[in-house]
This record gives structure tokens, sequence and C-alpha cells, in this order.
């Protein structure tokens, strides 16, 4: 909310601080200023000056040669702006001036004329585009006030700046001079200067009917005559544009400011096209409806709408219909003063994506009351513009309930007690109404502060008035010390086993495009899809940490990062009759290694975890068949992990080869241990034999290596495969395997003889499976 | 005979001199002391000589073959260390070439700042409490006290799966998770993955990640809010930085605070970082609101308590002065490279 200080200025006396010590102090009472602009920031000052006396330029048809009076003395000034004439006020920028943009302005010559000075359009003084009024560029600024020779920004009030303020959802009152000027009495503890009258029992009743369905909750229909379309006064064009809105005319400008003012939208209609009475009422079926943007909406039932009795006119609280707009030859009006409920606002406008500064106030609540303010500053402003008025409608009553605060609870709640001295003079200082009973206030809310309705709502209000700064610090009483609990310290030790590995952490979105989740094929009831996802790419949970993975590969790739070596500890998701969420561990590498290097790290990283697996083909099909494995914990499957298919790599057209895998955490945790029982290294020597065999193809090193064990009896302590050969000389479907077996015994030095018999006992047992010694 | 001896010995010593290799030793070696060598052809006439002088000639014989057996030991010694000389000069590398490569791997900097973060909450005595990211309505909003129309709900803010079911918007659910299974006294916090519908930008993500903290008891007031956060800012941020409470408004604490602390680049004097104002918003926070309470079965006027969150991505990106917070999900590995233990 942007606020003038200046138009705040005429409802309280601000103190007199810097601008920085003033934000602060409304930021450190809840009204947070962002932003605190000024055009004096940009400008130096400029003065009032008359023209006396406009003369042709003797070189120069566009040119006129000025004389201009600012008081002090009278300036030549050459000028090209089209609208200057004898006896006009303008702005004049003297020598040494500084404009927006830090444009400096010099004494010069123009086409050999002397130019002392230049005259300014709103334009060159640093105004947004989007708040200039028509052909506000086209020529200089003509004052229709003002004193030759006073400073321009004091004059018409706009020294004191701008503020830009955050305003919270509770307070919507503050999106208003009234309630931001309540907010400065407050903060500053001074009083509020008397508010409009809003007695409107002298108008003349009309008889314009109006029907209010449930949802409005007042409608006041002024009945205007002989209104005369025409600019705003200069002063309340300049104050708009403060505000950040465009002057158009000054009926539209006349209930902008009255919603600045009140916070309260209000609307004009031209009289001419409003048939019969008004009638406030929903939408019984769907319609389309053009409103004043040109744009048709598509309104639904139930929409709140306000009509004619021939047609729509309005879409209640958001925007006015192109059919009933106020145009340069409208003379009789109908002015709305309507406040409706916040819920249907809401509720259409964000339908319609429709966003105005109307609905961005009543899908908030405002109370009906409201309108009496916007209807009094609308009335004030528009006084000697219009030949006669008539008042119709009504609205209904707010019924605050009063709340009770207890001392004794301020205490409990802020850590420091307060007298009820102190306690009264915040709720002066705030303006409620309150009554003082034993050791608690009874406040009666204004009818502009919706937000208050419990005790607490009050105790926040007696914070931030008493201030935030001024309550102690202190630390709770810490009962007993605290820790991680092993599930979650296990999680952290995956993470670092990793990391000692040489593993690079990566943290994926949880939703992916249903495109990469095709490329992981899960048995799953459905996908779990977003409704409103802020894209095809982000529409679906992942149920494997694998989809990220792929696609978080692709990028590298496509950045030309040469290898890659990626974890990511996360959550997947899966429809099982309910949404099931499990914490998962993939990985993900190219450009490093192979099957057996990825292996050999999660090898490593299951013996540091205590869990003893064993592998299987798997028969997933994000991996390649022949070179993928799935882990298991005796028969628990714990994940899986290989090549990536090369099909799947053809679909995603990836030229590099990946590595990839995924496992639970949860069963990961179920099967770890970091239980370590100690064994003794034996004292006495080892003997070393060498195994080379001959053995078919398929069979799989498990196999040989499990039967030497087997049958290798007490004293094998260690078989270790050093070599695979395969080689026309062995035979068709053949190949050769060779083991390192170390034979030991703890308590005596062991004789040669003992080391044959187990060998041949190994022999033996070979050859049950086809293996011939080399 | 002895002058003969001593001829020898001379020739040995002065031929000794000038060899260089262990192979021209063996050579002398061979020539004076070998089997048909100068010193046994010499020896072979001991019998001519006299009784008399048989021993001493021995004795010099012997004599003069140890001493230049030892000089040979002493030269192949002494050639040896030559030769290791020149291994050691021919062996010398360039010991600027880079080292063999044996990576340790990388955390990712948000997983750095959630450890750290942890650690400072318990040891304040906070424990570390789950929720899931798929949230029911019901936790996420109603039983925060958030109003039915409050702008949060809205499918443009809340990415939702069925009108009760949406990926939750912030930790609090957690804080709803948590009051429903425990009595107060409660000290909690929770990290996690939140969502929100914004597209994204330099400072947007759809997805981030937030710290959420709850401590309910009999007694907890705003000093004791107040106390945990300004340590909890200490801790991370260091001694000399300071916090601001400003009033604020969430529908789920009354009152509400925001706190900001003094720019950790700057120091309060205002720079480029924190947009000239010397301080920068880290977090949201306030007293428990009554509602919030009730709807978790705790009694409210006996037990009180106080929240808090914050954005963990935009302390992440203030302590490495990262600029854009795509950089934090797109896993580019020069990015990732960059963060080592």
């Amino acid at each position: 909310m942007k606020a003038s200080l200046d138009w705040l200025a005429t409802r309280v006396d601000l103190p007199e601080i810097d601008k920085k010590e003033l934000a602060m102090a409304l930021t450190m009472t809840g009204t947070n200023v962002e932003e605190f602009t000024s055009l004096t920031d940009n400008n130096t000052d400029l003065v009032i000056g008359k023209i006396l006396k406009i003369e042709s330029h003797p070189d120069a048809d566009k040119l006129v040669v000025t004389q201009v009076d600012i008081g002090t003395e009278v300036l030549q000034i050459v000028t090209g702006a089209p609208n200057v004439f004898e006896g006009a006020l303008v702005v004049v920028a003297g020598p040494g001036s500084v404009l927006a943009g830090n444009f400096e302005i010099k004494k010069s010559q123009l086409r050999g004329v002397e130019s002392s000075g230049m005259l300014c359009s709103l334009d060159e003084l640093g105004y947004s585009q989007s708040v200039l009024p028509k052909g506000a560029s086209e020529g200089v600024v003509i004052l229709d006030e003002g004193e030759v020779g006073q400073s321009f920004f004091k004059y018409f009030g706009l020294d004191k700046g701008t503020l830009e303020m955050e305003i919270t959802y509770n307070r919507p009152d503050c999106l208003s001079i009234m309630g931001l000027a309540n907010e400065l009495s407050t903060t500053f503890d001074i009083t509020l200067k008397d508010e409009l009258a809003q007695d409107f029992s002298d108008l003349e009743k009309g008889s314009l009917s109006i029907k209010r369905a449930e949802g409005c909750t007042a409608y006041y229909g002024l009945e205007l005559e002989g209104v005369e379309i025409k600019p705003s006064p200069l002063r309340w064009q300049l104050r708009l544009m403060e505000m950040g809105v465009r002057p158009i005319n000054n009926v539209v400008d006349a209930t902008n400011l009255a919603m600045l003012y009140s916070g309260n939208p209000t609307h004009a209609f031209d009289r001419r096209q409003v048939e019969g009475g008004i009638i406030v009422d929903s939408a019984k079926e769907d319609v389309v409806f053009e409103t004043l943007d040109g744009v048709e909406r598509k309104l639904k039932e139930g929409d709140l709408l306000i009509r004619d009795h021939e047609k729509i006119i309005g879409l209640a609280g958001i925007m006015g219909g192109e059919n009933s707009q106020i145009l340069a030859d409208s003379r009789d009006l109908i002015v709305e003063f309507a406040s409706f409920e916040k819920s249907s606002i809401r509720k259409t406008s964000s339908r319609l994506n429709l966003r105005t500064e109307a609905s961005t106030r009543f899908e908030k609540e405002i109370e009906p009351e409201r309108t009496l303010l916007a209807m009094a500053f609308f009335l004030d402003f528009m006084e000697g513009s219009y030949k006669s008025v008539k008042i119709n409608g009504g609205h209904d009553i707010t019924n605050r309930e009063p709340v009770v605060l207890r001392r004794s609870r301020v205490e409990t709640l802020l850590g420091v007690g307060l007298e009820m001295e102190e306690l009264e003079s915040i709720f002066t200082r705030l303006n409620f109404n309150y009554e003082v009973g034993e050791d608690s206030v009874k406040v009666f809310p204004p009818a502009h502060r919706s937000d208050l309705v419990l005790e607490a709502d009050l105790i926040e209000e007696v914070a931030r008035v008493y201030g935030f700064g001024k309550i102690p610090s202190k630390l709770p009483y810490i009962p007993e010390p605290s820790d991680l609990t092993l599930r979650q310290k296990f999680e952290w030790t995956v993470r670092d086993l990793l990391w000692g590995l040489g593993f690079e952490e990566m943290l994926n979105y949880s939703f992916v495009s249903p495109r990469s989740a095709a490329s992981i094929h899960r048995d799953t009831e459905h996908p779990l899809r977003l409704i409103n996802p802020l894209g095809e790419e982000f529409s679906q949970m992942r149920h494997s940490l694998l989809i990220s993975a792929l696609d978080v590969i692709q990028r590298n790739e496509n950045v030309k990062n040469e290898k890659v070596n990626f974890f990511e500890i996360g959550n997947a998701f899966e429809m099982r009759g309910e949404i099931i969420q499990s914490q998962m561990l993939s990985f993900a590498r190219y450009g490093h290694g192979d099957f057996f290097s990825l292996k050999g790290a999660l090898e490593e990283l299951f013996e540091s975890l205590g869990i003893e697996v064993t592998y299987k083909r798997s028969r997933e099909a994000v991996y390649h068949a022949g070179r993928s494995a799935d882990v298991y914990a005796g028969n628990i499957l714990l994940g899986s992990f290989g090549q990536l298919s090369p099909y799947v790599a053809r679909e995603r057209d990836s030229k590099k080869i990946i590595y990839l895998g995924e496992f639970s955490m949860d069963r990961l945790y179920e099967f770890h241990s970091f239980r370590i029982l100690h064994e003794a290294p034996s004292r006495f020597p080892a003997l070393l034999r060498d195994l080379a065999l001959v053995v078919d193809k398929n069979l799989t090193q498990t196999q040989i290596y499990d039967r030497i064990l087997e049958k290798g009896g007490g004293l094998l302590r260690e078989v270790k495969l050093f070599d695979i050969y395969e080689g026309s000389e062995l035979g068709q479907n053949k190949k050769s395997l060779a083991y390192h077996l170390v034979f030991q015994s703890s308590e005596r030095t062991l004789k040669d003889t003992e080391v044959e018999e187990a060998l041949d006992g190994i022999l033996r047992g070979l050859e049950e499976l086809g293996a011939q010694r080399r | 005979m002895k002058e003969k001896l001593l001829e020898i010995r001379g020739a040995f010593f002065s031929a000794l001199e000038e060899v260089l290799t262990p192979q021209e030793v063996e050579k002398l070696r061979i020539e004076y002391l070998g089997k048909s060598g100068a010193l046994r052809e010499i020896l072979k006439q001991m019998g001519s000589l006299s009784k008399e002088e048989r021993p001493r000639m021995g004795e010099l014989a012997n004599e003069m073959r140890d001493s230049m057996s030892q000089a040979i030991a002493d030269k192949l010694g002494e050639l040896e260390l030559r030769l290791l000389d020149r291994k050691v000069e021919e062996e010398k590398i360039d010991i600027t070439l880079p080292g063999e490569s044996q990576p340790m791997g990388r955390v990712h900097p948000t997983t750095k700042t959630i450890r750290e973060l942890i650690d400072v909450f318990i040891r304040m005595g906070f424990v570390l409490e789950e929720g899931p990211e798929v949230e029911s309505v019901y936790n996420n909003f109603d039983a925060l006290n958030s109003p039915k129309d409050h702008p949060s709900r809205g499918l443009s803010d809340t990415f939702y799966f069925d009108p009760s079911t949406l990926l939750r918007t912030h930790t609090s659910p957690v804080q709803i998770r948590t009051m429903k299974k425990m009595e107060p006294p409660i000290r909690m916090i929770s990290v996690g993955r939140c969502f929100r519908n914004d597209e994204i930008d330099a400072t947007h993500s759809p997805m981030f990640y937030q710290m959420e903290g709850l401590v309910v008891g009999e007694g907890i007031s705003m000093a004791d809010l107040k106390g945990t956060l300004e340590e909890f800012v200490r801790q991370l941020f260091g001694e000399d930085t300071k916090s601001v409470f400003r009033p604020h408004n969430f529908p789920f604490t009354e009152p509400s605070a925001e706190v900001d602390i003094t720019c950790f680049k700057c120091h309060g004097e205002g720079c480029r970082f924190c947009g000239g104002v010397g301080f920068i918003e880290i977090l949201g926070c306030g007293m428990v609101h009554p509602k919030v309470l009730e709807e978790c079965g705790i009694d409210s006027e006996k037990y009180t308590g106080f929240a808090f969150g914050m954005g963990l991505d935009r302390i992440t990106m203030m302590r490495y002065e990262i600029d854009d917070i795509r950089y934090l999900y797109d896993n580019d590995k020069r990015f990732l490279d960059q963060f080592r233990r």
C-alpha cells in the first residue's frame, strides 16, 4: 500500500522526526515500511512562476521566448511547449536545478537566444509512466492555482513523500488513509483530527429502487444530476499520482480518491444506461459479461452481480460494466457505495483471475459502515460540481462483541508485567473504547477492526504498542538433554559414508514430468499427480529417485561435465490405497569406472553399515538386463543397481554409459548393525595356495566361491578371486577363474599335508560343478 | 721378496684409486687377490725363503691381503653410494605436477545448513520430529487457524492433489502432528521440503526447505521466544549479530513477529547484500494461537507456547552469497563441487 504522507498529515499532526526514524517507528508497531520515496529525492526544489510575456523566437518556428516571474526575479526561458500562454502559472526549474534522472539545468543559448532555465512537464519530474495523466508529456504543466515564488512541492503538498507499506492480512483497514492515520496516531501517540461528518440526513431521498440480496451488506446509490466531467483540480491529480493511481477525470478520480481515503471501493454508472433500479444478487446461470476494460468475462452461477431491471451492469466489488461506464458526455450519474461479503468476491475474482483495487479490498473484510465515509469523502470532493444529489439505499449494522483482557494473561504471554495504567494508556493510544474492570480491561473494538475477537488479539495489540524490543529475553528451562533418534542419526551416517566414498549430494524436486517418470516402470496403482502443477514438468510426484537422477544426468551431460558421481536421500511417493512416502537413497554416475566400481563402492557402504548382502540378477526395466543386480539382505530386497538400460538411454538420447541405483533407507536401517566383535589375528604362519580352474561359462563366480568355502574346512581363512580369463584354448563356452586361498590356524603352525588334504576336498567339490584344475 | 710384495701393494692401491665401477673393482680383486692373482704368485716363491724370513713374509703377506680386501670393500661401498647419488639425481620429478585425484564427496549446501541448525537446536534441548510432504488440508491449514478464505489456500498458491490433500506449504503441520501425539511440555523442531505455487526465478522455487520449531509448556512466554531465537542467531551467525523482533501477522500465532538480523556482511551499516538497510529478515515466529492449541487438545489456559519457522534456502544463500536459488536444485556438478565438507 502506497500512502502520501502529506495526505496522512491532514488527519494527524506528524511528529518532527526524520524519514528513517518515522519509517522505523511504524515498522516496529506493525506497519512494515518497505520504501520511503519523495519527489524531492530526485528533484531539487522547483518554484512556481507566472508567464508575463510570450514572444516568438527569431530563429525557430517551434520555440517561443517567455518572461517568467519567479518572485525574486524574472527569467527569460525559451520553451517548445505548445500549451503556454501569458498569465499561466508554471513550474520553473531555474539554472542550477537538477531534475529526475540527474538532469541538470544550466543557463544556455537556444538557437542564439539566452534561456535561463526550463518550464517543467509532469513527465520530467520522475513520475512513473503508469500514473501520468493523458497528455502529460505533450506540454508543460499549467497550474490551476499557486503563488509566484513559492516552492512547487510545498505548495501542492508533495514534499513529505510517499510510504510504501506491507499491510498484513489481519489489517485490511490499513489499505486506506483512514486506517493508516489511525496507525500513525497510535505509533506516535498523537490525537486524530476530526473525521469527515457522516450524516446524510439532509440529503434528499431518491426514488431509485435498490434490492440487496444476501452477500451485499451495504448499498447506497447517489443520484447526481448535472455533473460536468472535467479534469480534477491539479492538487488532487498530484495526490492520486503519489498514491500510484492515474488521474482520469473528476468523477473517476473522486471514486478512486474516496476508495483510497476510506478503503471502501466505489463505482460510478452513467444514469442513462441504468434502466429502473439497482438489484444486487447472484447470477442464476452462466453468462458472458463485458467489463469496462473491454474483456468478455465468463460468469458462473453464484457470482455476485449488479444489475438494473434489464441487464447486468457490474461485477459486484470487482469491476463495472462496459455498458454503463462514465463517458466524456455523461451528465447524470449513479454512484455506488456498497459493501460485499469477502468470500464471494474472492471466489469470483480468483476464478476470473481478475484482481482490481476494488477486489483486493473487498476480498478482505470491510464493515458496511465504511460506505458512509467513502460517501462523505466523495460528496466533499465533488461539492459544487453537480446540480443535485439524491440518496438511496442503506446498510447493515456491524456488531462487534467486546473482548476482555486480563492483566495476568498479558504477563503470562509476554513475560512482562504491565500495570493497569499502562494497559489503559495503550488502549487510549489505539483509539479503542474500553471499560476498566478488576485487574482487567473490557475493550469495544472499533467497527473497522474485524481482527479483534479474542483476548490473544488484544495481547498482540498491547505487545506491539508496548514494543517488542522492551519485552525481556530469557532461555526456557531445559529439562533434559536431547539427541537425534537412531534412525535420524542413521541418515547422517549414510550421508557421511557416501561423502567418504566420493559421492556428491544432489537435491531434486519431489515432482517430475510424467514423461521422465515413464522411464522408470513400477507397479503402482496410478501416478500421483497435482491438479494445479506449475507446469507439466512438475506435475507428478516421483515414485523413484532415479527419475530425478536421470534428469540431473541429462543436465550435466548437456553442460559437458565430463564425469559425475551423485547420490540423493529423499522421498519417493506411491499410491497404494493411500499415499505412501518412503525415504530412498539413489546413485547416479557416468564417466566413472564400470558396474564393478559402483558395486565396489556399494560393498564398502554395506560393509560399513554392517549389512550382509547377496546379489541376484535384476529384472527392473530401467537397468541393462545383463548388467544389473538386486541386492538382498536375507530374502528382503534392499534395492537395485546397474547400468542404465540402453533402451532407456536411447529414449533419453543419452550418449554416456550411466550407472545408477536405488535403495530403501528404511530397509538399510532395518538390517544395519554398528556392532563389532573383534577377532584376534593369528600368530601362526599362513600357507598360501593358488587354484586356477576351468569351468563352464554359465557358472557364476559366486557358485564356485561358495563351493570353495563350503568344502574348504575350518583352516581355510580367505578365498580371493585374482584372475578371470576366457580364451579359445580353454574350449568352447569355458572360462578360467583363479583364486588365492589362504590357510591358517589360530592355534598352531599348519603342515603341508593338512593343506593338501583340504585342497583335495575343495577340488572334489568343484569337480561336481564340472570344474577342472588348470 | 719384501720389495716385491711392497711393489704389488703399491701397484694395487694406485690402481684402486683409478677404478670407477664395481666391475673394475672385481677385476682388480681377481688380478691381485684371485687364485692366480699377483699375491698368490709371489707367495708360491715362499719356499725359497729362509726359515727366519718365511714367517715374517707370511705375516706381511697376510696383512697385505687383509688391507687390500678391506680397501676393496670400502671402495665398493663408496661406489654404491655414488651410484645412489646418481640415481637420486636421475629420479628427480616435477613436484608441481598435479596429484592423483582421490576425491572425497560433497554435501549439498542446504544439507550443510540443515545439519548445523539441527545441531544448534539439539544442544538447546529440542527433538527432531518428522512429517510427510504430502499433507492434509486439515494439518496444513485448518488446524493452524488459517482462515477459510486466506489467499494462501488458493490454487495459485498451494499445490493440491484433491480438495483435501496437498503438498505442505510449510513445515507447520508437523507441529500439529506433534501436539496431537504428545502431551506438553513439547520442545521440537522439524526440517523439510515445502512447496508453493511460485514461478521459478532467482528468488523463487516451487520447492524449498523450511525449519520449524515449537515449544509448549506451562509459563512459556514471548520472553522465552526472544531468548531462544536470539541464542540461535548468535550460534549460527556469530556473537555480534543482533536480532530485531518486528510485529507481523500469521494465522497460527498471536502475537506474531518477524525477526531481522544485522546483515552478516556489513554488520548493520547497509550494503548491496541487505539492500542498504543493514538488516535481513530471516524468520517468522510468535506465540502459538490459542485456537491452534485447543484444536490439538491442549488446554490453552494452562499451557502456552511459541513457534518459529524459517526458510533454509534463504539462509543457505546468505551464507554462501548465492544470488540465484535455482543453483540449489540444478545439481550442476560445477556448483556442487564447491561445497567441501
